[in-house]
């Protein structure tokens, strides 16, 4: 439980508001339908996308940025297909999602996902057995799968410093 | 007589009005209010409409929020008012068209649609609705229930008239060369009214049995319905109508009693002299038909073989034009029309035919055992013995070539072949034909062209073939046949009959005319008139060699010509008759299910090959019933003119045109209204998908006691009262990416309304309302509201609803949702669910923006001066706006801006006075 | 004959070679040809996505510029590369400042990022460079109509509209049709524009698994005897919460990708296919081809 004054069109979305992405933010009229057709929302209790904007705009930043609730969104789009303030709360989750690791929260599965594949180039070096190889050889298919590390790895650098 | 002859006739133009009156557009509530508080000042109305009932949407309404008044009650003294009152002009069925002009002196083209009925004489007894045959869904119902052709929009409609609803002439009306009214007889078999179909086959044919048997039926080639399955089998159809006459007995001779002295001679009794004939007798003519042979019938009789046409169909239907009063010489060759002049005939028609066959010229075509198509067709349907031997070829690809293999067949030939030079899909025969001729055994070799007939003493021995490939295609349109080099073969033959077309004759009485190249005389194409402008022709003499219906419709044409002419009227005046198409996006195809052409029964191969036994058996009466039932009725109304035979006031002229009124007008008000959002276009909702949803204008229709269900609110599925029902708000509505960002104002009142009208017709029903705000801002509207929750039990869920779902088993809904004032997501299930659509601007606006420069809004609204302070006066000097036509409004507001508009106009009006 | 560049993605090399295989088979067949782009990188979706939004265009953006420096469009099979390249073209053909900070970072490789590759999905090649005229015609053994089956086109192949430009997001019928052509039953479930689950399987493997099965539930109610895919992942996820939750082991049905189903119709030959390895038997859908005529 915050200490901070609730107040709608908080501070907090305000500064949602100015990085590119998180305008639409301003759009919301809290209607519900983007819950209303959320797949995560279905089986997920305490995921609703619409009360998590709320929190945006009553101003819960350090819960938002510190919760798992803001990674749970699949990116499926369904919401912002149907949002008739033309609003996405894919992209204003986007912006929610780089504020948090700017502020150094990234759940696990993310950071350690991140870091494989901008080492490695691509995502799953580490699953591809000799049976996978085998598999391949049967089909025709090319075993050597040339990934390129070299320019994943100088993003780390540029983009990830301190981060992952 | 066909009632299309009058429509070429031009549209007639009347002009209306003075610069002292005023024009308002649109019917509604608010148009009429402004137009009684004009006229109430002494000022002169035009009142224009769009439909052929003013009331607009009001009329449609059940009961009005918030006092839940009985709308019909508050609007048909209104209705009555406008109808009375003597300064009001009602323009109903009538569009704007055009406009041009300034404030105090406009000038404004209405084209005012042709309704059919006579506005004086009609009572709106409605004798008429129950005859007619022809059923569409009912648009004020919403698509809920049928209307008639001809109908009356509701019971309070003003004009209290009806109006015939005509789309145009089906395309199988246009596509018969002698224009039989498919839709019309085939809506009348619906009926079982047989004599009646019977009597519309006749008005354009006189051989409906005959016809039956024999045409290639170019009617199915366009008809509408091959676009959803199978063509309708329109000739079968009016062949059971000819059948079932002959079995019950009914026909009675009508001969018709010459009125006229002047004499008609035609020669030759083929399907052109006899359909002259018939036309001419029925025009009270004296008619005399000439034919060279020793009975009627021509081709028909002597061209087609017995199987596909009875000799006693013919006969009979030959006889029955005689009874007309037309006299018949047989045995009798005309061979000068000039002979014919001087014995007394004022015209002649020439429908001699061309009975010659074409020759095949190649070596051998004169030896013994060589027939042409038609001496040899002739022949045997003279009752001549002829002769074949065992194997046969027949050289061609149409139907005298099909014709004359078959005949070979039945007489004993033991293997028949059909040589062509083109492929399968060019031949011109009837494809049915074809195929029956390959089931009983006659071989099709294609792609070959005879070189020479081998002979052996002169007497045919087999034949020798080129093999042939498609090139390029030639005049006609198919690709040419070209030789293939080295490529020859031979078959053994007893016999080979050339059927490769047929020409006029090389003497005769049309060489005494001016002719064509290919010997055939030449004729004005309209009125088949020719050098001489005594004699007329028609049918193969002037084709050289074409269908029997078009030798019908020559003769019909060529009839009514010297009809013309006898009487020296303008011989090319309305003709050729002017029907008007339908194009077939225009005709609405989505709501009939697929169903499978109902097939005639056939005699089979094995049997038929014995005997010369009539092959196609024709409908019963059940499945000509389950055929015409396919027809989905392009034209809508069809003129088979049974409203005019109920109609004792004679009020009903199918001959009707559409008028233009010229209207000068010194102010308009503009009143046109509202459409309703198309909320299929929320495919997430399931409007159009699930049987139980929707939209509310269609829940007013259902509650009102003059609707399809007489008020009863019942399921569109099982038609079981609901238990637990929804509405669903915003749809079409505050919605950036449909393109109506605004609020449409009306729909949270018309919802709770609506929610009320539920439960006081079933308080047992579970009523929910999903909602993004409750708008009630207006006087009445709040206390309205919480009455719905406190008295009514009616829920409110605030969150708006994300996508509704269908039970596959119940057709019950399922509706998710965000209850976000409990704070949890949910999942209801609900017999029925209402979605609430949005209003948008109505059509009809383009004539003001382009004469007039009118500007509007960039969602289509008319622009007004000024929101605040001018809020009817548009960007036009003298133009003015009420009601939904420039913003949402509910009725209060429409009608109170309707009264404002009025004084803006009369401003004007007075000046002009002055 | 047209020639792409074949960008398979991460996943799809490794979990599911089939549908690498299927593909390369089935437009050689239709007269695409497919080359593999060399040295490629991830695309960069969902991880790198969610954290830092010009890495993402970078990721993508390199892809892009090199099947610019070898002249051919890219051909993808995934609905998140799909995404994933088309939205970092969108961001680079219209922001001047994206586009100097990623070709500052291509430069090094001689890369530079012009916009001149275009992107392309597989459905998007069947239907405006293929067309159903043509897969008809190929269909060597049609299936028999009493073959129902349902389609599955994922979120990233029709969502947003404005950059995927495949099909209506809210009633996607391309592949129904396409199947239809087969001689398949194609039939309609409820909510079957829902995602698969599977991006959620990182955070929530029980949530996702419970997604998946729900689809699963909403085909099984309309009679469906299969899914059909084109989508690498939602493939893999369809398939594998099969075998978690209540599912019956008799009552899984099979998952196909697009190309597979195509190419048991067009007659080439099950191990071309890889149909042993997928993870449901396809035995009840190779069964409904018609006979032959003779």
């Amino acid at each position: 439980m915050s200490k901070e004054l609730h107040s709608p069109t908080s501070s907090f979305a305000m500064e949602i508001a100015s990085i590119p992405g998180g305008e639409d933010i301003r759009k919301c009229i809290q209607c519900g339908i983007c819950s209303a057709t959320c797949s995560v929302a279905s089986v997920v209790d305490k995921y609703r996308p619409r009360k998590l904007i709320q929190k945006i705009l009553i101003g819960e930043r350090n819960e938002v940025l510190k919760d798992d609730l803001p990674w749970l969104c699949m990116m499926c789009r369904t919401c912002e297909d149907r949002c008739q303030e033309g609003a996405s709360p894919v992209d204003i989750f986007h912006v929610v999602r780089q504020l948090a690791v700017k502020e150094g929260y990234i759940p696990d599965a993310f950071k350690q996902a991140t870091k494989t594949v901008l080492l490695d180039g691509w995502m799953l070096e580490d699953a591809y057995s000799d049976f996978i190889e085998e598999d391949r050889e049967n089909l025709n298919l090319d075993t050597n799968l040339e990934w390129n590390e070299e320019f994943t790895r100088r993003l780390m650098s540029k983009y990830f410093k301190g981060v992952i | 007589m066909l009632t299309v002859e009058k429509s070429a006739q031009k549209i007639s133009s009347v002009k209306m009005g003075d610069p002292g009156s005023a024009l308002v557009v649109g019917g509604g509530v608010a148009g009429m209010q402004a137009a009684l508080d004009i006229a109430n000042q002494g000022f002169k109305v035009f009142l224009v409409e769009k439909t052929s009932s003013i009331g607009g949407k009001m009329a449609m309404l059940d009961k009005t929020f918030p006092t839940l008044d009985c709308s019909a009650c508050i609007l048909t003294p209104k209705l009555s008012e406008v109808a009375h009152h003597p300064n009001i002009e009602l323009l109903t069925y009538s569009e704007v068209k055009d406009i041009k002009g300034k404030a105090g002196d406009f000038k404004v083209k209405v084209l005012k649609k042709a309704r059919y009925v006579d506005l004086e004489k009609c009572s709106g007894c409605g004798d008429c609705v129950p005859v007619c045959p022809t059923e569409v869904p009912n648009e004020f119902d919403q698509g809920l229930g049928f209307r008639k052709a001809i109908y009356v929009p509701f019971p309070q409609a003003t004009p209290n008239t009806h109006t015939i609803d005509k789309r145009g002439h089906p395309a199988c009306r246009i596509n018969c060369p002698a224009h039989v009214n498919g839709q019309g007889f085939l809506a009348l078999i619906r009926e079982h009214k047989y004599d009646d179909a019977l009597e519309i086959v006749r008005r354009s044919i006189p051989f409906p049995g005959t016809l039956g048997r024999v045409c290639p039926a170019p009617c199915e080639e366009k008809c509408e319905r091959g676009l959803i399955d199978n063509p309708i089998n329109i000739r079968d159809s009016h062949r059971w109508l000819a059948d079932y006459e002959r079995e019950q007995g009914t026909y009675t001779p009508t001969p018709v009693k010459p009125d006229k002295k002047k004499k008609v001679a035609v020669i030759g009794a083929g399907p052109a002299g006899i359909a002259c004939a018939e036309k001419l007798a029925k025009l009270g003519y004296p008619v005399t038909v000439f034919e060279a042979r020793e009975k009627p019938g021509g081709l028909l009789r002597y061209g087609i073989p017995e199987y596909r046409l009875p000799r006693e169909i013919l006969d009979e239907e030959i006889s029955m034009v005689e009874d007309l009063g037309v006299k018949f010489k047989f045995n009798k060759k005309i061979r000068s029309v000039e002979s014919l002049l001087e014995k007394g005939f004022s015209a002649v028609f020439l429908g001699i035919g061309a009975p010659v066959s074409s020759r095949l010229k190649v070596d051998g075509e004169d030896a013994e055992g060589v027939f042409h198509a038609l001496e040899f067709l002739d022949r045997v349907n003279s009752g001549e013995k002829v002769e074949v031997g065992n194997y046969v070829a027949v050289i061609g690809g149409g139907n005298a070539a099909i014709d004359a293999a078959r005949v070979a067949k039945r007489l004993g030939a033991y293997k028949v072949f059909i040589i062509y030079r083109r492929s399968r899909a060019e031949m011109p025969a009837i494809k049915s034909e074809i195929s029956d001729a390959e089931d009983e055994g006659i071989e099709l070799v294609l792609l070959a062209n005879p070189v020479e007939i081998l002979t052996m003493k002169n007497k045919v021995a087999g034949i020798k073939c080129i093999r042939m490939r498609l090139g390029e295609p030639d005049e006609s349109g198919r690709r040419r046949p070209i030789p293939i080099p080295d490529s020859e073969f031979t078959i053994q033959l007893d016999n080979v009959i050339i059927a490769i077309g047929q020409r006029v004759g090389e003497d005769g009485p049309h060489t005494e005319l001016k002719t064509t190249s290919w010997g055939t005389p030449v004729v004005d194409p309209i009125t088949y008139q020719t050098s001489n402008p005594c004699v007329f022709a028609g049918g193969d003499v002037v084709t050289g060699g074409g269908l029997v219906v078009d030798a019908v419709a020559h003769g019909h044409e060529a009839a009514e010509s010297i009809h013309r002419f006898l009487q020296g009227q303008d011989m090319f005046e309305g003709r050729p008759v002017e029907f008007k198409e339908i194009p077939s996006e225009d005709i609405p195809k989505a709501r009939f299910p697929k169903q499978e052409k109902v097939h005639p029964k056939k005699l089979k191969p094995t049997i038929r090959v014995d005997s010369f036994k009539e092959i196609e058996q024709g409908y019963s009466e059940e499945e000509v019933l389950e055929e015409a039932g396919r027809c989905i009725e392009c034209g809508i109304c069809c003129e088979c003119e049974q409203c005019v035979k109920a109609c004792t006031r004679e009020a009903i002229d199918h001959s009707m045109n559409d008028e233009v009124v010229e209207l000068n007008v010194g102010a308009i008000v503009i009143a046109t209204g509202y459409k309703l959002f198309d909320v299929s276009r929320y495919e997430r909702l399931g409007f159009g998908i699930h049987y139980n949803v929707i939209h509310a204008m269609q829940f007013e229709r259902l509650i009102n006691a003059a609707g399809p269900t007489h008020g009863h609110l019942v399921r569109l599925s099982d038609g079981k009262v609901p238990k637990s029902i929804a509405f669903v708000q915003c749809v079409g509505s505050r919605d950036v990416k449909m393109g109506v960002p605004y609020c449409s104002r009306i729909c949270c009142m018309y919802a709770i309304k609506n929610a009320v009208m539920a439960k006081e017709h079933h308080p047992d029903i579970d009523v929910t309302i999903y909602y993004t705000d409750v708008r009630s801002f207006g006087k009445g509207f709040e206390e309205f509201y919480q009455m719905a929750k406190r008295r009514f039990g009616v829920h409110f869920i605030r969150g708006r609803v994300g996508q509704i779902d269908e039970d596959p088993h119940t057709q019950d809904l399922i509706v998710s949702y965000e209850d976000i004032v409990n704070d949890r997501l949910g999942e209801a299930r609900h017999d029925m669910v209402i979605l609430s659509p949005g209003i948008i601007p109505a059509e009809g606006l383009e004539p003001f923006m382009k004469g007039l420069n009118l500007r509007l809004y960039e969602d289509g609204y008319i622009q007004v001066l000024d929101q605040f302070v001018d809020p009817v006066d548009s960007s036009v000097k003298g133009v003015y706006v009420c009601g939904c036509s420039d913003s949402p409004k509910d009725i209060p507001d429409s009608v109170t801006a309707g009264s404002a508009a009025a004084m803006h106009a009369t401003i004007v009006l007075s000046k002009e006075r002055e | 004959m047209k020639e792409y560049f074949y960008y398979p993605g991460c996943t799809s090399p490794v979990r599911l070679p089939q549908y690498e295989a299927s593909t390369i088979a089935v437009l050689d067949k239709l007269g695409i040809k497919l080359s593999y782009l060399h040295n490629a990188n991830c695309c960069g979706a969902q991880y790198v996505e969610s954290l830092s939004p010009n890495a993402f265009v970078a990721m993508s953006g390199r892809i892009l510029a090199l099947a610019e420096k070898f002249e051919k469009d890219i051909c993808v099979t995934c609905g998140a590369c799909n995404h994933s390249l088309k939205h970092a073209k969108h961001e680079l053909d219209n922001n001047k400042e994206l586009r100097i900070e990623i070709n500052s970072l291509l430069k090094e490789e001689d890369l530079e990022y012009t916009g001149a590759a275009k992107v392309v999905h597989l459905i998007q090649i069947l239907r405006d460079d293929v067309g159903i005229e043509k897969i008809k015609d190929a269909v060597v053994r049609p299936f028999d109509p009493s073959l129902v089956l349902a389609t599955h086109y994922g979120c990233h192949l029709t969502r947003p509209w404005e950059l995927a430009q495949i099909d209506d997001p809210e009633n996607p019928m391309i592949m129904d049709h396409m199947i239809e052509a087969l001689g398949a039953t194609v039939v309609q479930y409820p909510e079957k524009t829902r995602c698969c689950g599977g991006p959620l399987l990182a955070m929530d493997p029980e949530a996702s698994n419970r997604i998946g099965l729900e689809k699963i539930e909403n085909v099984r109610s309309v009679g469906g005897q299969g899914i059909v895919t084109a989508c690498g992942f939602c493939d893999i996820q369809l398939a594998q919460v099969q075998f978690g939750g209540d599912l019956k082991s008799e009552d899984r049905i099979p998952v196909l990708q697009l190309p597979q189903l195509m190419g048991i119709a067009f007659g080439i030959d099950e191990e071309t296919l890889g149909l042993d390895l997928n993870k449901i038997s396809p035995e009840p859908i190779i069964n409904a081809l018609q006979e032959v005529k003779c």
